[in-house]
């Protein structure tokens, strides 16, 4: 098996805001291979988005290095930005079309590609991700989470291979959380479309990442694993601001009366769990 | 605010001759507007103009809600009767510009698309000039939304009290620098996005 093909690196950058504000992102290397689903959970403040910003050379590190598809972002970043579908996190800045059609055409029409096939591909995101109800709809009126999907979908139109998501969930009511990481693992699955995402809701690391990195302080790269060896093993997340996710807690507790199930984090993976030690018990 | 989003619906979704008209016969027919504003002296001129421009309002079906944008400016016009001393004909002529003016410029917003008109800024006017508009027009809806929280914020929080006038103007003098520098970041933030999104120094659309 060759080695994996590397989309990000990002090696010990510092960043220095207007008003002094130093973020070190530093500790672990960050690294995201090609198909891979990276999540990254901290406190609020700790520099999540502004890797995030490196990442999309909306920022210059003061040192360090970042290279996203082998290049520089903050300097080359014309060469992969088509490459590159970006959600941020308040979605309002985003939306620039009149209308949600408008919007998500606006990628395609500004790189050059012709009208028909333009509209093809935004009709082909509206299809995928349901939201032809909102087609003709003006932007500024919709809600939170309608603006998501069609900031989601102007990020999408184009088909990059790496989607960066800065807390797409936030302001989701759970049918919408449940459409979207059903998309995300679509794509992912489908298309080996990479994603790097910042989040909060620690119940659904599990079903929307492979990699996890934990941050704290300001900037401090301190954990990288899967999320169940993240959550089975690691025992200080309270340093992160983070609970265990439900499920960890309750599996974690049985172990302790004596009852081991191992340590699923996600429902199916429970059941099965339980299943399978009912179905031993009872030979 | 409800009135801006009616005027983006109607240059979206209207399907009148006007509507199809290219925004470049628009913009001169708009020139010529203005032209006729700013030279005709004659109030009888100046009404046959209005009801020209008010027949294609109707024509070209644009949602009511829109008319009363075109009245605003006349607020501005009041200033003119004290001015005046009080003579009719020029209050009347001095109406009348106004009306011509604030109709055709809602016509013109009512039936073409804010970015084919942006982009046909962009073929006389230096690309900077009208990005700025571009990321003006669409900051006036974010704004809009942050000044009605921040009059819900300021009332809840009792930041607003007619016995405590002074402290109150404070507040409202705090809540406009806030809206400023909301209204920068947001500008920053979508210039930003636009680049993200492909944009290079030109606005592109579909209805071009």
């Amino acid at each position: 098996m060759g080695q994996p093909e590397r989309i990000v690196e990002l090696d010990c950058i510092t960043h220095i805001y207007p008003d002094m504000t130093k973020v070190q992102i530093c500790g672990l290397e960050f690294i995201v291979n090609r198909g891979e689903r990276v999540g990254i959970l901290g406190a609020n403040g700790c520099g999540k988005t502004t890797l995030l910003k490196h990442l999309m050379g909306i920022l210059t590190p003061k040192e360090g290095s970042v290279r996203v598809f082998g290049v520089d972002p903050g300097k080359e970043f014309s060469k992969i930005r088509e490459r590159m579908g970006v959600v941020m996190q308040d979605v309002d800045e985003q939306i620039l079309g009149p209308t949600v059609y408008d919007d998500i055409l606006f990628a395609p029409l500004n790189y050059g590609i012709p009208k028909t096939q333009a509209e093809a591909l935004a009709n082909d995101v509206i299809e995928k991700l349901k939201i032809e109800p909102l087609k003709r709809k003006i932007v500024h009126y919709l809600s939170g989470g309608e603006k998501k999907k069609v900031a989601l979908a102007g990020a999408l139109v184009l088909e990059p291979d790496l989607l960066i998501l800065d807390e797409p969930f936030t302001g989701l009511d759970p049918r919408s959380k449940r459409d979207l990481i059903r998309t995300l693992n679509e794509l992912n699955r489908e298309k080996r479309i990479t994603i790097i995402m910042t989040l909060h809701e620690v119940e659904l690391v599990s079903e929307v990442t492979d990699i996890l990195y934990l941050m704290h302080g300001r900037g401090d790269l301190s954990e990288r694993g899967r999320p169940e060896e993240i959550f089975g093993a690691f025992k200080d997340l309270e340093r992160f601001n983070l609970d265990e996710p439900i499920l960890t807690k309750l599996f974690k507790g049985l172990k302790s009366e004596g009852l081991d199930f191992g340590e699923p984090l996600r429902v199916d993976d429970a059941i099965q769990s339980i299943k399978k030690h009912w179905e031993e018990s009872r030979k | 605010m409800i009135q801006l989003s009616y005027l983006d619906y109607s240059a979206v979704e209207g399907k009148s001759r006007l509507h199809r008209l290219s925004p470049k016969s628009k913009m001169v027919g708009m020139l010529l507007v203005l032209f006729a504003i700013v030279t005709v002296k004659s109030v009888l001129g100046l009404f046959l103009l209005y009801l020209v421009l008010l027949a294609l309002f109707f024509i070209s079906r644009i949602p009511m809600k829109i008319f009363s944008l075109t009245l605003y400016p006349l607020v501005f016009a009041f200033l003119f009767i004290f001015i005046s001393g009080f003579q009719i004909l020029f209050i009347l002529l001095i109406f009348l510009k106004v009306l011509c003016g604030s109709t055709g410029i809602v016509l013109l917003l009512a039936t073409t698309p804010y970015p084919s008109i942006f982009r046909l800024l962009g073929k006389f006017l230096p690309s900077l000039f009208v990005t700025a508009l571009f990321l003006t027009y669409r900051s006036v809806f974010i704004l809009l939304n942050v000044l009605e929280e921040t009059q819900h914020a300021l009332h809840l929080r009792g930041g607003f009290q007619w016995r405590h006038p002074w402290r109150s103007v404070t507040n409202i003098a705090n809540a406009f620098g806030h809206l400023i520098i909301k209204g920068i970041e947001s500008s920053e933030k979508m210039y930003e996005s636009m680049v993200l999104r492909g944009f290079k120094n030109k606005i592109h659309y579909r209805g071009e």
